[in-house]
């Protein structure tokens, strides 16, 4: 072989890759004729061969490897492996595909490697199309096509795969002949055909169906008078099945020039591989060159090998050199050391069998087979028409470098980046020629395809939630994926729920915004009446307001209207919209105290960005509900440190409880302490005359300590605060509508101990106020004495009846204020509480039996169950206080009521809501006032509802020391 | 040679079997038999198994092992014989229609034609026979019978096996997705309406347990990597079906004595390692097995001996999940008369007419 080809010496791919001109070069060898073999079919799984191995015996070079050879890599890029024989001037062309097991077997781990959203199905897809474009390609570069079958039967699917192919080529032979009309060196004849020749196929099969067996082979030969062996028998036979069903097929007609192939007439075409001539794979060998140690008598007719050589070169030789045919059935014959002579006679036959031609050499069977088909081709001799009529068959025997060039060009055209589209478009109905699965299923999937969609229609409400959605739709894919079949039905499933979900978007979005309590808002999708156009997105959408169906009752701020009230979607609604939507018809006449809210000095007041405290606060989880009951354990001691924190500071060094700590809850706890020593610092600073001496050196001390800058608390005018205020608030924020409210619902007279509060929703007996007692001297005893204003609220309780003499000679009265805590129900049910859980008690003549010391004493739950007596049971939410501030009488010290509201809503951390007001409110005297409380509690984190937990609820109360009183 | 044994003891131990040969399911001319009807009893206690594999792959064999012959037995003395020397020569198969045998263990085997066999079509253009006008090649209507015999083994056994002598046929794998995808609906006309009402029973169409089995395997099969080889293309290309293809029979399990293959530890699929794949070798031909001890040097076969992988087989076979074929429980009896049924609805078949129609 000459240097310049010397690429050609192994095996290559198409397109070869040459230096520039070297294939135009008139040298010998690319003048040289070639005969093209081409090597297509089905192989099986085997790492070790292929099944182009069996035709290294004839090219004598160990050329044609498994995928475990050294060409594994190139042989998965390039599908087609050539292989140049000089010395025989024979091309090889073996081509690889998915039909080939050990090549799918490498798809499928590339698959499990690369990425899931690629299947199998997609990937066989192309390869079925390359496959046939290689096909078409080799079919019409090739004299000798050899068909491999694995198995031992004709493969009826190559009849339809024959039939697409011939359609397409004759499609393309236009084109094709534009191609390689372009080719130097290509005859006229050769582009204007489109192809070499007409190949001849030759039909070689792996495993025959009979077993050959020793026992059988010589018994039959004598038993029988057959005039051919069973092997010869079976592939005569074989050849007629062949023959009738390719003629039956129209794959072979009479005019060979017609058809894409044809098979010889009068010669051999079938050809059956009665062992696999190779040893398969590195152990046979192994155990094969034991055996010959062993038993050197039976390699008689072998070579036995002289020189130890290498595998790859003896594995071959080796394995032909064994007479016998079936290696299992060896060791039987073999292993009797007693029958060892009648073995080697058994031996002996068979080789003689062998000899005679019964059972040929598969090495020379093959090539024999073979060559008989190669020689023709040289001679050009190769004539397949059926009658005399036909016309002359096209034959080419090109040379080397022609080929080549053709090939080239071919694999360009075929594979090429730039396609024509001429092969585009046969490309693609070579597709759907190939998939008839696929068309199938997308037909019946398109079928079922209104079914569904029916299915998913059906009884739709006008608009509706996702969830409703995704149940319908997966209804609709149930429905789908009972009828639709096969390959198609996954696209078509995307398709569905796309089609569904374009339904759904397309004016049947349900709005599902939560409100408060957690129920749905129960309108289509809509734009909320403040809202930006930019950040809904939609235009279209319609401008209403969340509306979900549950309707509550409750009473207006002063409580003497009631009305159905929406389920509330925002804090502001709940707390704040509502009522000032009541004020308008009822309470807008009334006196208010206003409560501290946001005043902007800048048009673009924004909220504060307040930072979520990390550690949440969700009811849900029950290890955080634990931890809430521990903390609550401790709050309650916190609560009753509280008292003992209180007893030292009035013991301490005054300078201690003052104002200084400015932050957080101990200012809160200082306000409290300084509400229950009677005192407020605005008040202090006026009427410092009328302090307790206790008080008024404080006062004193107070003012002293104000030479130091005491914190002011400035609250901002820029930025509001985007929630309610509550106990962690952060400092000099305000809301922009006060959560509480506090209004004067009439003269103290307005409110008649006998008749209680005639207001409506008041369960019978339900409505009256809770008498509070305080204790004050007559004018002459103008100071009270510290144990007094100190007095806990058990030392004050015994002190009833409430004129008693104290020492001195003091004359004691007392100022009778009215307190309620009232509860309101979801259905407008009201009545007032006792105690914790406890509703008033009234006798028959309207008396009520209770006094208000537990209101003021003890922590009041914000939720009790009412009254109402519904079979379920309703809880009522502490929705209002009521104060009733006497009128100052002028010969009795006139008492002033202080109150300071604040609610936890939730056991903690949950914080404490209160109005935003830095000291205790001084109510003025007579009047019924009634502070209402906020309906809904949140935060930044999260709304504080009703626990659903039973044993929780006690955890949310109003805590105790909101009233106090001051004595002028 | 140790656990060789047990597997002829069991066999010595089981009752002596009826002989009783097999009988005609579906016939040459593909008509439904009603004389298999006397066979069945009135009890539930049974398994239907078929078996489906292109021409010459040992289909009647398999089942034969299955019900109880053993390689050692004559070929004459199997429940279905197998091909004969002369049918094989002469290229012909032996198995026309659907064969049935029933067991004493209550086992009803199915035995069918070759599936897209050359020999068959042969056949056909041998004798001249003329094929229905419909089909439009006769090689479609060789396509559409295979389909139809498929299809109803789908449709009426809780066990199909599909055998294959090489791994493995492509179009074969994708003629039995085909088969899957015509498939007429197990569910009865009465309760295929589809109002609201029986949406709960949607979807839910039944699908036999599908076994592949690798018969005449080599020495190179049983290695663990060309066994998981195996049984990754056959998940990759069985993915989405929803045969039961991932029972867990195959070569690893060793819920019935010691597994044939060990699993490989770092298998990246475990999925594909669920596939249903058994195996059995290229049965061994002499009458008796040798002696051990005479045996001076065993050849090297890397694969426990074929009575033992036959006691595995039958083994992994018999005790694989039953897939119901109907969503009531059914007597012999009341099989067979669904099975009737369902011949005739996949003879009259809609889906098949349409998939016919594309093939032309």
């Amino acid at each position: 072989m000459a240097s310049n080809l010397h690429q050609l010496q192994d095996i290559f791919r198409l397109p070869v890759e040459l230096p520039d001109g070297e294939l135009l070069r008139d040298t010998p060898e690319n003048k040289t004729n070639i005969c093209i073999v081409a090597v297509i079919g089905k192989g099986r799984l085997n790492p070790f061969s292929s099944k182009a191995t069996p035709l290294n015996p004839l090219i004598d070079r160990d050329v044609f490897h498994g995928t475990e050879g050294y060409l594994k890599e190139k042989i998965i890029e390039g599908s087609v492996e050539c292989f140049y024989d000089a010395d025989s001037k024979v091309m090889y062309a073996h081509l690889v595909s998915h039909y080939d097991v050990s090549v799918l077997v490498q798809q499928c781990q590339q698959l499990d490697h690369v990425d899931n959203s690629k299947n199998l199905y997609t990937v066989l897809q192309e390869e079925e199309l390359r496959h046939a474009q290689h096909l078409l390609m080799l079919f019409s570069l090739s004299h000798i096509v050899l068909l491999c079958h694995p198995g031992g039967a004709f493969d009826l699917a190559y009849l339809k795969l024959f039939h697409t192919i011939d359609s397409i080529r004759l499609k393309l032979q236009g084109s094709l002949y534009e191609v390689l009309s372009s080719v130097p060196g290509v005859s006229k004849d050769w582009s204007e055909f489109g192809r070499v020749c007409t190949p001849r196929v030759l039909f070689l099969f792996e495993t025959p169906s009979i077993d050959v067996q020793p026992e059988d082979g010589d018994a039959g030969s004598s038993k029988s008078n057959k005039k051919y062996p069973p092997m010869k028998k079976l592939q005569m036979y074989m050849e007629d099945v062949i023959y009738r069903i390719l003629r039956r097929a129209r794959a072979i007609t009479n005019v060979s020039n017609n058809s894409l192939f044809s098979v010889p007439a009068n010669m051999e075409f079938v050809y059956i591989l009665c062992k696999r001539s190779e040893v398969s794979d590195p152990v046979d060998f192994q155990t094969q060159q034991l055996k010959q140690r062993c038993f050197p008598s039976n390699e008689e007719n072998a070579p036995v090998s002289q020189k130890p050589r290498p595998y790859s070169a003896s594995r071959r030789k080796l394995s032909a050199g064994i007479p016998n045919p079936l290696p299992l059935s060896a060791p039987s014959s073999l292993v009797a050391p007693s029958s060892h002579a009648t073995a080697q006679g058994k031996l002996q036959q068979t080789s003689k069998l062998s000899a005679t031609g019964l059972r040929w050499s598969q090495e020379q069977g093959l090539k024999e087979f073979l060559w008989q088909h190669i020689e023709m081709v040289f001679s050009k001799s190769i004539n397949d028409n059926v009658g005399r009529h036909g016309v002359e068959p096209v034959f080419v025997l090109p040379t080397l470098s022609t080929w080549l060039l053709a090939a080239n060009a071919m694999q360009k055209y075929f594979f090429g980046p730039d396609q024509s589209t001429d092969v585009h478009s046969v490309v693609s109905s070579l597709t759907s020629m190939l998939d008839i699965s696929l068309r199938f299923s997308e037909a019946r999937c398109k079928k079922v395809m209104p079914l569904a969609e029916g299915a998913y229609q059906q009884d739709l409400p006008p608009f509706y939630i996702t969830a409703y959605h995704l149940n319908k739709l997966s209804k609709a894919k149930r429905v789908f994926s009972q009828y639709a079949r096969g390959p198609a039905t996954e696209g078509h499933l995307k398709e569905l729920e796309k089609l569904c979900t374009d339904y759904w978007k397309a004016g049947r979005q349900q709005c599902e915004v939560l409100s408060l309590t957690g129920n749905l808002c129960n309108s289509k999708v809509h734009r909320l009446p403040l809202e930006d156009l930019e950040t809904s997105g939609e235009l279209q959408l319609s401008v209403s307001e969340h509306v979900s169906q549950l309707k509550t009752k409750a009473a207006c701020n002063c409580g003497r209207m009631q009305m159905e009230k929406d389920d509330p979607f925002t804090h502001k609604f709940a707390n704040y919209d509502f009522y000032q939507l009541l004020e308008a018809k009822c309470c807008g006449c009334l006196e208010h105290i206003p409560l501290p809210v946001f005043m902007p000095t800048t048009p673009d007041a924004r909220a504060a960005t307040v930072s979520v405290t990390p550690s949440s606060f969700s009811p849900g989880s029950q290890e955080q509900q634990q931890q809430q009951q521990q903390t609550v354990d401790s709050g309650g001691k916190d609560g009753g440190e509280k008292g003992d924190v209180f007893s030292t500071l009035s013991e301490l060094s005054l300078a201690l409880s003052l104002g200084q700590t400015g932050a957080g809850e101990l200012d809160q706890k200082v306000n409290l302490l300084d509400g229950d020593r009677e005192v407020t610092q605005p008040a202090q600073q006026e009427r410092e005359s009328t302090l307790s001496p206790h008080t008024a050196e404080r006062a004193a001390l107070a003012s002293t300590a104000e030479v130091k800058p005491a914190p002011v608390r400035q609250h901002s005018t820029t930025e509001y605060l985007p929630y309610m205020m509550h106990s962690k608030a952060p400092h000099g924020l305000l809301p922009t509508f006060p959560s509480f409210s506090l209004c004067r619902l009439g003269a103290a007279s307005f409110y008649s101990h006998m008749i209680g509060l005639e207001l409506p929703g008041f369960l019978p007996g339900g409505n009256f106020l809770l008498p509070w007692d305080i204790a004050v001297k007559n004018e002459q005893e103008k100071w009270p004495t510290v144990s007094e204003t100190f007095a806990g609220g058990k030392k004050r309780m015994q002190r009833k009846p409430v004129k008693a003499p104290s020492e001195g000679g003091d004359t004691m009265s007392t100022v009778r204020v009215y307190l309620g805590m009232e509860y309101e129900c979801p259905r407008g049910h009201r009545f007032f509480c006792s105690g914790p859980d406890k509703v008033i008690k009234v006798s028959t003549n309207s008396i009520v039996k209770d006094n208000a010391s537990r209101l003021v004493h003890v922590d009041m739950p914000l939720y009790t169950l009412c009254q109402c007596k519904q079979p379920k049971g309703c809880m009522s939410q502490m929705m209002r206080v009521y104060v009733v501030t006497p009128r100052d009488i002028p010969s009795c010290p006139s008492v002033r009521v202080l109150i300071q509201p604040s609610v936890q809503p939730q056991p903690h951390p949950c914080p404490e809501f209160h109005p935003g007001l830095d000291s205790p409110i001084e109510l003025p005297h007579d009047g019924v006032w009634v502070l209402r409380l906020p309906h809904m509690y949140q935060d930044e984190n999260c709304v504080y509802l009703m626990p659903n937990d039973p044993q929780q609820l006690h955890a949310c109360h109003v805590p105790k020391g909101m009233f106090d009183y001051r004595i002028l | 040679g140790v656990i060789d044994q047990g597997a002829q003891t069991q066999s010595k131990l089981a009752p002596p079997l009826e002989k009783q040969g097999k009988i005609k399911l579906i016939d040459d001319s593909f008509q439904w038999c009603d004389t298999g009807l006397e066979l069945m009893l009135d009890q539930t206690d049974f398994v239907v198994i078929g078996i489906v594999g292109l021409q010459g792959c040992g289909k009647s064999t398999l089942l034969s092992l299955l019900a109880g012959n053993t390689h050692q037995d004559a070929y004459r003395n199997y429940f279905f014989f197998p091909q004969t020397k002369e049918t094989k020569e002469d290229c012909l198969f032996q198995t026309s229609g659907i064969d049935m045998f029933v067991t004493s263990e209550r086992v009803i085997l199915l035995d069918s034609q070759p599936l897209l066999s050359a020999a068959v079509m042969d056949c056909q253009l041998r004798y001249e026979r003329k094929f229905p006008s419909e089909y439009s090649s006769l090689q479609n209507f060789i396509e559409m019978q295979s389909m139809q015999l498929l299809t109803f083994l789908l449709s009426v056994c809780n066990i199909v096996l599909v055998a294959d002598d090489w791994f493995t046929d492509l179009n074969f794998l994708r003629f039995i997705q085909d088969a899957e995808m015509l498939k007429p609906s197990t569910q009865l006309p009465s309760s295929s309406s589809t109002d609201g009402s029986s949406t709960k029973e949607d979807g839910s169409d039944f699908y036999p347990t599908v076994i592949f089995v690798h018969n005449k395997a080599s020495r190179d099969d049983f290695s663990a990597d060309s066994y998981f080889s195996m049984q990754q293309v056959l998940h990759r290309v069985f993915q989405s079906s929803k045969l039961k293809v991932r029972n867990n029979i195959n070569m690893t399990n060793g819920c019935q004595g010691d597994a044939i293959i060990h699993r490989v530890e770092n298998m990246t699929n475990q999925e594909a390692g669920q596939f249903n794949l058994l195996m059995l070798p290229v049965m061994e031909f002499y009458k008796s097995e040798p002696e051990w001890l005479q045996t001076m040097l065993p050849d090297y076969r890397g694969y426990p001996s074929f009575n033992t992988l036959l006691a595995f087989y039958r083994a992994q076979v018999l005790s694989a999940h039953r897939s119901p074929v109907t969503p009531s429980t059914l007597t012999e009896k009341n099989w067979y008369h669904f099975a009737a049924r369902m011949w005739e609805s996949v003879k009259k078949s809609p889906l098949l007419a349409e998939y016919n129609r594309l093939l032309s």
